[in-house]
């Protein structure tokens, strides 16, 4: 069944067929609230709150787009009204604990160790960068949403998006070649 | 996820980024949602803090009622007996005019004892029934009794002495009397 005709049945009250979109979509929703606020535990209250309200709000969805493109921006919204919240955005989110998510590799215990430090590196340069950068970065690398999707998130032109990411990829490596991680390494 | 030291930098910056949203999403996210979208409006978390006040405020309002029945003393206060402190009848007051006088309005000052008085009913029947509670709901409240006139003690009050004030005299001003060489 496709998502449009669970949508149909889902408007029309059926429990059932929005728990099956829940299902196939709730990865995304919470990856993009994750990429939003860096913390799982708020990612997991701002991606329940998106799908409830897509729930509430399933008679504005006119179909103008996926049902995937439309639920994600409802998560990524109410990820950024949650990150807005200053205090608790500075106070709780932990960059560097997500470094240790990169798996290490190489033949050697030299390239291992060259490797960890550069994944702490590599995340530390991101998340030193601006919010925009940053935010367009994460979710086109997620490998979640298409560029479409993304700058449906972001409200910019999909051109818009591929700039930051490339902006974001430039300053990133901009910054570890200044720690000595440069290419031919 | 490792990264690949031939793809270079690119690849670790990719790697890294993918890694900071690499999670899946708990078993209670879907639970959660289902129990939200089965439950009713006011279970809403918009209302906790509503009904957290209202419980806070029910708990207040309890406590204080309880310390002021468990106030020491109030139980022992004597009972003030009409004997001991009489109110007058509101229809015999006593700066009501005497003999000769018709008037059937009684004076304005019987209305407070009038009010006294059904107050002090409404504390009676206030006050709770059951055996150990104390009376101290009993206590009389302000009474204010009207006083007659010939009570009313009043001191003399003469006249003060008149003052004696000269009138002004108010002559015009000539401007022949400032010579130029007078003004400095």
């Amino acid at each position: 069944m496709t998502d449009d005709e669970l949508v149909r049945l889902a408007r029309a009250g059926d429990v059932d067929a929005f728990d099956q979109l829940v299902i196939r979509h709730q990865a995304a929703v919470f990856r993009a609230a994750l990429a939003a606020l860096r913390v799982r535990e708020e990612a997991e209250e701002a991606a329940q709150d998106a799908l409830v309200r897509a729930w509430k709000n399933l008679g504005a969805f006119r179909g103008g787009s996926s049902f995937k493109t439309w639920l994600v921006s409802i998560a990524w919204n109410r990820a950024i009204s949650r990150r807005r919240s200053l205090s608790r955005w500075f106070a709780r989110r932990a960059p560097l604990a997500d470094a240790g998510l990169v798996a290490l590799g190489g033949p050697g215990p030299l390239d291992a160790l060259r490797h960890r430090d550069l994944a702490r590196q590599a995340t530390v340069a991101i998340d030193a960068l601006s919010p925009k950068l940053r935010d367009a970065l994460l979710l086109a690398q997620s490998g979640d949403y298409a560029y479409a999707e993304v700058a449906a998130m972001l409200k910019v032109p999909v051109g818009t998006v591929k700039w930051r990411v490339s902006e974001a990829r430039r300053q990133v490596r901009q910054r570890l070649a200044a720690l000595g991680f440069v290419d031919g390494d | 996820m490792a990264i690949d030291k031939s793809a270079g930098i690119d690849a670790a910056i990719d790697d890294a980024a993918r890694a900071m949203t690499d999670a899946a999403p708990s078993d209670a996210l879907r639970a959660n949602v289902a129990r939200r979208i089965a439950a009713p409006a006011s279970r809403t978390p918009a209302w906790r803090p509503l009904a957290a006040a209202a419980a806070a405020l029910a708990i207040v309002a309890a406590s204080v009622v309880w310390q002021w029945a468990a106030r020491p003393g109030v139980s022992e206060v004597p009972r003030r007996s009409a004997a001991i402190d009489p109110v007058p009848e509101p229809s015999t007051p006593a700066g009501a005019p005497r003999a000769g006088a018709a008037a059937p309005v009684p004076p304005r000052e019987t209305a407070p004892v009038a009010a006294a008085s059904r107050s002090r009913g409404r504390i009676a029947r206030q006050s709770p029934g059951p055996v150990g509670v104390p009376d101290a709901v009993d206590i009389d409240p302000l009474a204010i009794a009207p006083v007659s006139p010939e009570e009313i003690e009043v001191d003399a009050v003469t006249a003060p002495p008149g003052i004696d004030i000269a009138p002004i005299a108010i002559r015009p001003l000539a401007i022949a009397q400032v010579a130029g060489d007078q003004v400095e």
